[in-house]
């Protein structure tokens, strides 16, 4: 086997058939197939939320056996989190970050497509305890011990749980650290960091914090396994405790790995459907990074109720996120600000993410405060704080470039008259969902219950976003429908179906094997597109005026600094 | 000690807080969504930087946070320092899947199964007086929830939590596990019944009796 230097890609001669994608080592069929994977949990583990929705409707009813609640409620938290959000946040980088910075491949890219494999068997197992005996893991998403010991846990699905989480995990970490590399080493000419697009900035954030926080994953299931072989550690309270820090200094960070790409992807959309370029880009990136660096300082704000963390120390710390949260909102908005504001489904998409992802942070400030956390921890409350996040926010940033990425990918755009009809949807169903929550929770709900008795004065708000659900699931039924249609008759979208500015967009859609049949432009701006149309636009302009270039210059520098406030 | 009273101090300066900003949020992207469409045929703005904005917002963002952080860690110090010496102390333990109180220095211990609303043990406290909780569990994290007292703390197997808590007037509230402790979590409560002082001490008195006359 002779060696090839990194920088020179062989031609890869693509495989037919099924083996042209389960063998691959394309960047963009290993994404795609870590984002389609993604989205068949998602719907699975959508559906068992809605199934307890339904159990939660009316007070008393059974449905689904405690036991059976149990195995449902932990599969939806862990595997929305573990297989569907944090993979659609990985995956998007690895379709995207090549394409953007100009690369014809991905670093390690085989390396990449094990990874692939160790986070669907890995699903698969975690999954797989629903064939058990004792049915799948039931202990919750953070399986505190000793409950989470073979103990009182004494079936093979959490086993199986253990096992495959660590699988996922160690997959979704290698796939970190594929793209950071890809980013440090693989940009094209001119492509100096501060000229990297906002939702490259957003990868680089991302898997600096998975790097940094994944591998407390795997230390975490390596303790779960220990108090499986060995339940007696779990008579220290030190083992107890511990776990519960090892859990959340991976747990934290690993909200906001599932929250950075998708402010990637608002950026890119704001940006794209207003006409202009990203406003303020170096607050925006020093604002990424300092929110990489902060997330991992917070973890004990879940963990003020247990008597065994230094509040007010996790407390201001958590609270001073709200310097780089703002930052990013700052960006967002003063973009669409003074935009030519064309309403396509992505864009529709990023503007809603604004007012509910700050319904989810500032409740996140709330529970950060010790004094109220006392009261809120484990309730409702929480359950609505973080769908308003992770749903509101994190799903719709997803959503938003579904929309706009999807063309890139398939060749083919998304319907507009269903994504609408998503969209709203969606919005009617989310705020209907979450918002009574907030109530239940207050009213005294805590997390993971099966039932509630009719004397709890639950039945209300809990009516109503069970209600609100059905909502949701009607949404999912569209976009479903949606994405057959468009792929088999979706008009067809060209290169550059927007008037985008970043490279991914100077490409065919789909692109080629190696991402770009012609040379790439010597890249002077995190918009490279845009620069080359505006150069155009001021040639064309010389020309037809006969004007010195210089003038012109001179002219377009002045007119720049002018409207400065 | 008293929980409801910080909760509402800190609520009563957050919530309005959040919704003003959610407000001017709403209120910014209304105004653009009308204001910048397309269809209005105006150019986009070419300007991408704003060198005096941008770093007064950081510096107002640093003061929000600053202020916050000050004032939620002042109420939390506040919580801190009302730990006393009460004369009462309970010891509270959490077990698959009910509750037993145990008060300390008496042979009284009150429990139940937790099975239907009857079988619900219940916590008596004299009202007006700080009461020390004791809190550990038998077997698996459970987490003690008062959402009257606007307060909870999880119990740990070999570890003990102890905090305050005191009755401002009578009153018969529900409690309730809220940390997930396996398949009957949803059903372990408990009630908490404050009473005055006096009735209190003869119902403390009767039950000594009939510990002693069981023994």
């Amino acid at each position: 086997m002779t060696t090839v230097p990194a920088s020179v890609p062989t031609v890869p001669v693509p495989r037919r058939g099924v083996a042209g994608w389960l063998l691959t080592t394309d960047h963009k069929r290993i994404a795609l197939l870590i984002l389609g994977t993604a989205l068949v949990f998602f719907f699975v583990f959508g559906a068992m939320a809605l199934t307890m929705r339904s159990q939660l409707a009316l007070p008393g009813m059974s449905i689904l056996s405690p036991h059976l609640y149990s195995e449902f409620f932990t599969m939806h938290g862990s595997g929305m989190i573990f297989l569907a959000i944090t993979p659609f946040a990985l995956g998007l980088g690895v379709y995207l970050v090549p394409l953007q910075i100009g690369s014809p491949t991905i670093a390690a890219p085989r390396l990449l497509l094990f990874c692939y494999y160790l986070y669907l068997f890995g699903a698969l197992g975690m999954v797989g305890g629903f064939l058990t005996s004792h049915g799948a893991a039931d202990d919750g998403w953070f399986a505190y011990v000793p409950l989470s010991g073979s103990e009182y846990s004494p079936g093979k699905g959490m086993d199986l749980w253990i096992a495959g989480t660590f699988l996922a995990g160690l997959g979704q970490l290698i796939i970190g650290g594929a793209i950071l590399w890809t980013v440090m080493r693989l940009r094209t000419k001119g492509m100096s960091l501060m000229r990297m697009p906002l939702f490259t900035w957003s990868m680089v954030g991302t898997t600096l914090m998975v790097i940094a926080s994944f591998p407390a994953l795997l230390a975490a299931m390596s303790m779960l396994t220990v108090a499986r072989f060995h339940p007696g550690v779990t008579a220290s309270n030190t083992f107890n405790i511990a776990y519960q820090d090892v859990f959340w200094f991976y747990g934290h960070p690993v909200v906001y790995v599932m929250f950075f790409p998708f402010v990637g992807a608002i950026l890119d959309v704001a940006a794209t459907f207003s006409g202009r370029r990203n406003s303020g880009y170096k607050w925006t990136v020093i604002a990424l990074l300092a929110f990489s660096t902060g997330s991992m300082a917070v973890w004990g704000h879940h963990m003020f109720t247990t008597g065994q963390i230094p509040n007010d120390y996790f407390s201001v710390v958590s609270i001073f996120l709200i310097v780089p949260a703002g930052l990013e909102y700052f960006s967002i908005i003063s973009t669409l600000v003074g935009g030519r504001l064309v309403y396509r489904t992505a864009l529709l998409f990023a503007i809603a993410f604004l007012p509910q992802f700050f319904i989810g942070g500032a409740t996140g400030v709330m529970l950060a405060s010790p004094t109220l956390d006392y009261m809120l921890h484990d309730t409702y409350f929480v359950v609505a704080h973080f769908h308003y996040t992770l749903f509101g926010g994190s799903v719709f940033g997803f959503f938003a470039g579904f929309y706009y990425w999807f063309p890139k990918a398939t060749g083919r755009l998304l319907d507009e008259r269903l994504g609408k009809t998503h969209f709203w949807l969606m919005v009617i169903g989310t705020n209907v969902t979450f918002i009574p929550m907030f109530l239940s929770g207050f009213f005294g709900m805590p997390r993971r219950v099966e039932t509630y008795p009719p004397t709890a004065g639950l039945t209300t708000t809990n009516l109503i976003s069970s209600i609100g659900a059905g909502i949701l699931g009607i949404s999912m039924v569209v976009l479903a429908i949606n994405i057959v249609k468009s792929l088999h008759h979706g008009e067809r979208a060209g290169a550059n179906p927007w008037g985008a500015f970043t490279l991914e967009w100077a490409t065919s859609s789909p692109p080629p094997p190696l991402n770009f049949s012609e040379p790439l432009p010597y890249v002077t701006s995190p918009a490279p597109l845009l620069d080359l149309r505006e150069r155009a636009e001021l040639d064309a302009v010389e020309a037809a005026e006969g004007h010195a270039h210089e003038t012109l210059l001179a002219h377009a520098a002045a007119s720049e600094e002018e409207p400065e406030r | 000690m008293n929980f409801r009273h910080d909760f509402n101090e800190v609520f009563g300066v957050e919530a309005p807080i959040a919704i003003a900003v959610m407000v001017i949020i709403c209120a910014i992207v209304a105004f653009t969504v009308i204001r910048y469409r397309a269809g209005r045929g105006h150019e986009p703005s070419k300007v991408a930087k704003h060198p005096v904005a941008e770093p007064l917002y950081v510096v107002a963002l640093v003061i929000i946070a600053l202020g916050l952080s000050i004032f939620v860690a002042h109420v939390n110090g506040q919580e801190r320092r009302g730990l006393g010496k009460p004369q009462l102390s309970v010891r509270v333990v959490g077990f698959q899947w009910c509750w037993s109180f145990h008060y300390e220095h008496t042979p009284v211990t009150v429990t139940g199964t937790c099975l239907t609303k009857s079988q619900d043990p219940t916590l008596m406290l004299p009202v007006g007086e700080d009461v020390r909780i004791d809190l550990t569990s038998n077997d698996v994290v459970h987490e003690f929830w008062v959402p009257y007292f606007r307060f909870k703390m999880e119990a740990f197997p070999h570890h003990v939590n102890s905090f305050d808590v005191r009755a401002t007037h009578p009153g018969d509230w529900v409690g309730r596990c809220a940390v997930y402790c396996g398949i009957f979590h949803y059903r372990m409560d408990f009630r908490v019944k404050a009473v005055s002082a006096s009735a209190f001490d003869s119902w403390l008195r009767s039950q000594r009796a009939s510990v002693h006359s069981a023994a």
